[in-house]
């Protein structure tokens, strides 16, 4: 009797296990659509997909690919391909759509079609600025062309977007979603052939920064204010601002990046391997510096080049509105936006140990591009890092996935004990090659490892190495995986089905879809099928 | 052959121009690395320029401290163990950026050192022929000499390094006109001319030549004469063989002041251990072969060299151009000139340096009597000092300039003061560091006596940092030559020699400013000990590196 009960319960919950599975795509459309419209998810850089209603833990098993796109735009250096933005529901000439916007690093826009990877239009930014000879820049640093993630941002009436870029001439551009077209003449924004980072939009101001000294540029904050078309900056800043998503802003509306590597002396104005809050002056329009965080062991990281090179990420917690950040010297800061370092400017909430890079090493090691941060539905708040090279040997976490060499993600707790707020370790991921900018989507962290060669340095040729044409022979292929956000265990993986690797991708994630790009030029999507998308992954296999 | 374009080849002989001219600025040592025996070409055991050590830095109280020590695998051979180590300001290596020390030890080992960290980089024991000769006081046998990094002999002013543009400027805040965009796009100047053209290709990577490249790369080879008389070149960033060892030497030689400048090597043998001849030894790398000037080469840090790369070495008695200063051709080893101090024997290395617009040499004979000569005119002396006693020479010199223009001369005297001089802390019974001025009245250049330090056991030669002497009291117990305790063995000069103990001075009063007290627990030996960016490193009979400057927060 007890057994017939028993599987008649058990039948009862696999047929509402199986439709619950195949209702999903159902549910999701049913659902508010999410967006992706700049890097990072969201101003505060927390890649944090809130509104993710199809990826789960339980349903990410079934991810695959969906399609995959190639596109024409011809890489540079070791750049092809920017992260993707998607909105949702843009209203085109042929009904509402879900539109996929590619940036190509050659002055290419692409929009495609988010359910089938389509081309729907393909924009190149004409220019009368002469661009060096032999379409090659200063190096792998400085590759030329697109170096920023647009951003968009609304329209005048719903389901109308624009997007910003910033194109390689150093200009302002504004383009409609839906057709492809500029919508206003270029505007002078920043010095041609520079690099900018991913841009962010805010109250109608977009902010960005610089780095490398590309094309003989000052690293910068430049911050464009729409309304009167001034353009504020400051600086300039260490070997500059480098965090591959651009800064990251708060609630009052000031952009916090890190410095990159130089000297630490703000007596002098002088802010290498720290963190800067800039603001736009509400009157004048000028970018204005408002806070400052030097680690205490700065003169250090300027010595083995350990720039504070990562996009922080913002978020709520108990009241405060708290920063984390990190850079290559592996460690993570945890930090109160009121004041992030404090009275004296070098004390954060909270500085983790050491967690990678024992070696200490500038390349290869460490933390790169961004980090990111979710509050799961108990209220606890999770802080990730990427991190690439081993794990350190004295760092422990109370979950480890298996022996880290390439590189992992790492989960923090964000606690606070009597006043006192910490970072918690909680579980570190499988290895990865290379591990990037993870995002999170539902309790699912999403992470890849990139399969690029990072290396800037060989024994015999020191850096001579660190060329195009040797790092690409060196890079292989890039694996995405679905990691769950509680414990860091590997749920899905894309195994050999992509097949290049990329550097200066990223991540991007809305309604049952992850969006990866590699340096040959194609652009994936992986996901859970659902109508045009089975006849897409049709297609795509 | 397809003939290059003139513009092309104008471009490609300004690059070439400005590889070499970076080539030499780095291996000048232009952060004020200390590449090899008395930290450079003219063994000046100076340092010029030290962002951290300075007389008011030092001076305070429990501003240097211990910063790390390593106790390195190599057994003693008699009692030679481990070399001063040459330093290498920032290597961007295939690991990271690194500040490194490349110490030798006589068991033919090489340790490089992460001096940032006292953490052990590599180490690497040399693949040499087992020697068959006997071991004495005289002839240790072993690697003798230091590991050494590449360097020119042009003169260096000193100073250097940097950062790179931009790092240092204060930031500041602008803001445009509406729709002119960003302040700064006022600095973008007009692109002028034809753009440019490609970058060269990537060669194959073998034919590389072992260069860094970028953030002011340097040479990236290290150079080691093993005890077989092996010359080998490595990758300073892991110790891989950049060539095949190259016999340099015969076997069993007693080999000191390797040096290799103006893309030569070179070293000089002395005590004809294992019947090699005594003289100065040159290897070419382009021709591969090893050529010799022979005489009674002395003093401990081999050869110095002029800013045009004449070659001086000092003699003692006996065979070829005995008792003298002699300045030897560097292409073909000829003697071009010589001084000659009669029967007075030469003790040390001689020092090179510019004074007044003029190349002078100094050099001391055994009887302490510091010699000085310019180098353009060696017939006679433009001044010696008094003789201060037998056995009372150092076996080289140290010399820096201070910011007035003084020019010093410093020896490490073994026994009491000599006249003339007046002890600045205590009696002096057994050693001291002697500093002396340059003085130039109406053309007549002399040696005045300027300070003597406190006592020291048997000194080092001293090393200058930044216009602070660092002392040694290394603590050795030396028997003097016409004692019966000249023939002690090794092992009882050991056990009858006391603790190191480093002192740092003011190189113009002699004022001591820091000690390294108690901490230093064997006794040291041979040339200056080495240091520059912010630290100084002293080896120790006991295998033992000591580390000492100002703390880093890592």
């Amino acid at each position: 009797m007890k057994q017939r009960t028993f599987m008649k319960l058990a039948g009862v919950l696999m047929v509402l296990a199986c439709f619950a599975n195949w209702n999903l795509p159902l549910q999701a459309q049913s659902a508010k659509l999410a967006d992706w419209l700049t890097d990072g998810g969201d101003i505060e850089r927390t890649a944090w997909q809130k509104n993710e209603t199809i990826l789960s833990t339980t349903s990410v098993k079934n991810m695959k690919l969906l399609w995959k796109t190639k596109l024409d735009n011809e890489p540079r250096q070791m750049h092809n391909l920017l992260p993707v933005l998607i909105a949702s529901n843009v209203a085109t000439a042929n009904g509402p759509k879900q539109i996929v916007l590619a940036t190509g690093v050659t002055d290419n826009l692409y929009a495609l079609d988010a359910e089938t990877g389509a081309q729907l239009w393909k924009l190149r930014f004409e220019s009368n600025w002469t661009q060096p000879a032999g379409g090659r820049g200063g190096g792998i640093l400085c590759p030329g062309g697109i170096t920023a993630t647009p951003v968009i941002g609304p329209g005048k009436a719903a389901g109308e977007y624009i997007v910003y870029a910033a194109s390689w001439d150093g200009r302002l551009r504004r383009v409609d979603l839906a057709t492809g077209k500029e919508i206003a003449p270029p505007a002078k924004f920043m010095p041609p052939n520079g690099k900018p980072y991913a841009l962010n939009l805010r109250n109608n101001v977009i902010y960005t920064h610089t780095a490398q000294g590309c094309g003989g540029n000052p690293n910068m904050v430049y911050i464009y204010d729409l309304a009167t078309e001034k353009v504020g900056a400051w600086g300039p800043a260490g070997g500059g601002m480098w965090g591959r998503t651009g800064p990251a802003i708060d609630s009052k509306g000031v952009m916090y990046t890190g410095t990159g590597d130089g000297p630490w002396n703000p007596e002098n104005g002088v802010y290498g391997n720290g963190i800067i809050g800039v603001r736009q002056n509400p009157n004048t329009k000028a970018a204005e510096l408002v806070d400052y965080y030097g680690p205490t062991n700065a003169e250090w990281l300027f010595k083995r080049d350990l720039d504070m090179q990562v996009t922080p990420a913002i978020f709520k917690y108990k009241g405060k509105e708290l920063m984390i950040d990190s850079g290559k010297e592996c460690v993570m800061y945890l930090m109160d936006t009121e004041s992030i370092g404090g009275d004296d400017h070098r004390t954060p909430l909270h500085r983790t140990p050491l967690y990678c890079n024992e070696e200490v090493n500038f390349a290869s090691a460490g933390v790169w591009g961004s980090l990111a941060t979710w509050e799961d539905a108990r209220g606890t708040r999770w802080a990730l890092s990427p991190f690439w090279g081993p794990k350190h040997s004295k760092f422990k976490a109370p979950i480890e996935n298996g022996v880290v060499k390439y590189g992992a993600i790492l989960a923090f707790k964000v606690e606070e004990k009597a006043g006192k707020f910490t970072l918690t370790p909680a579980w570190i991921s499988r290895d990865m090659n290379h591990a990037e900018p993870p995002v999170i989507a539902n309790g699912v962290v999403f992470a890849y490892g990139s399969g690029e060669d990072t290396d800037q340095a060989a024994f015999d040729i020191g850096l001579a190495y660190n060329r195009a044409e040797y790092r690409i022979k060196g890079s292989t292929k890039a694996v995405l995986y679905a990691l769950d956000a509680q414990t860091g265990k590997e749920l899905w993986n894309s195994g050999d089905a992509i097949a290049s690797w990329n550097h200066w991708g990223g991540l991007s994630i809305a309604n049952g879809k992850v969006y990866i790009s590699t340096f040959d030029g194609y652009q994936y999507c992986f996901g859970i099928a659902s109508g045009a998308s089975q006849s897409a992954a049709k297609g795509a296999r | 052959m397809k003939p290059m374009k003139p513009m092309k080849r104008i471009i490609t002989t300004v690059i070439c121009l400005l590889a070499c001219v970076i080539t030499a600025q780095a291996q000048r040592g232009a952060n004020n690395d200390w590449v090899t025996e008395n930290a450079d070409a003219q063994r000046t055991a100076a340092i010029k320029a030290d962002a951290k050590i300075n007389k008011d830095s030092v001076a305070k109280p429990g501003a240097i401290q211990l910063l790390w020590k390593l106790k390195l695998k190599n057994a003693p051979n008699q009692l030679n163990n481990l070399t001063p180590p040459a330093t290498l300001e920032r290597l961007i290596g295939f690991k990271g950026f690194r500040m490194l020390g490349f110490v030798a030890g006589s068991g033919d080992n090489l340790f490089t050192i992460d001096t940032d960290l006292g953490r052990m980089e590599w180490e690497k024991k040399l693949n040499a022929a087992a020697s068959t000769s006997a071991s004495t006081l005289a002839c240790p046998g072993g690697l003798t000499t230091g590991v050494v990094r590449p360097t020119i002999s042009v003169i260096s002013a000193g100073g250097g390094g940097g950062m790179g543009p931009g790092r240092n400027q204060a930031a500041k805040s602008t803001v445009g006109e509406p729709l002119e965009g960003a302040t700064t796009l006022g600095a973008v100047r007009p692109q002028q001319g034809p753009p440019p053209g490609p970058p060269a290709q990537a060669p194959p990577r073998p034919n590389q030549p072992p260069m860094g490249g970028g953030f002011g790369g340097g040479a990236n080879l290290i150079y080691a004469l093993a005890s077989d008389g092996t010359l080998h070149s490595m990758h300073l960033s892991n110790g891989q063989d950049y060539q095949p060892p190259a016999q340099f030497l015969p076997p069993g030689a007693n080999a000191s002041g390797l040096i290799i400048v103006n893309g030569k090597a070179y070293a000089v043998t002395s005590q004809s251990c294992n019947g090699v001849a005594n003289g100065l030894w040159a290897y070419d790398f382009e021709s591969k072969q090893a050529a010799t000037w022979k005489g009674n080469v002395v003093g401990s840090a081999g050869a110095a060299f002029g800013s045009d790369g004449t070659i001086y070495v000092a003699t003692g008695a006996g065979e070829g151009t005995a008792n003298s200063i002699v300045a030897v051709d560097p292409a073909t080893l000829q003697t071009k000139s010589s001084y000659s101090a009669g029967s007075r024997e030469f003790a040390s290395t001689p020092v090179v340096f510019q004074f007044n617009g003029k190349t002078l040499i100094a050099a001391t004979t055994n009887d302490g009597s510091v010699h000085l000569l310019d180098a353009a005119n060696l017939s006679s002396a433009l001044s010696t000092t008094p003789a201060s006693g037998k056995d009372s020479a150092p076996g080289s010199l140290a010399s820096w300039q201070d910011a007035s223009g003084t020019r010093w001369i410093l020896t490490a005297h073994n026994g009491a003061l000599p006249a003339g001089f007046t002890a600045t802390d205590g009696a002096v019974t057994k050693g001291a560091i002697l500093a002396w001025k340059l003085s130039d009245e109406n053309g007549k250049v002399s040696l005045q006596p300027a300070w003597a330090s406190r006592n020291l056991v048997s000194p080092l030669t001293p090393t200058i940092i930044n216009g602070v002497v660092f002392a040694t009291s290394s603590g050795e117990f030396r028997p003097s030559s016409n004692n019966a305790d000249s023939k002690v063995t090794a092992a009882q000069r050991a056990a009858r020699s006391g603790k190191a103990v480093i002192y740092a001075l003011d190189g113009t009063t002699g004022k001591e400013l820091w000690n390294s007290g108690t901490t230093i627990t064997s006794f040291a030996r041979g040339n200056a000990l080495s240091g520059g960016i912010g630290q100084l490193y002293l080896t120790t009979y006991d295998g033992t590196i000591y580390a000492f400057g100002f703390p880093l927060e890592h």
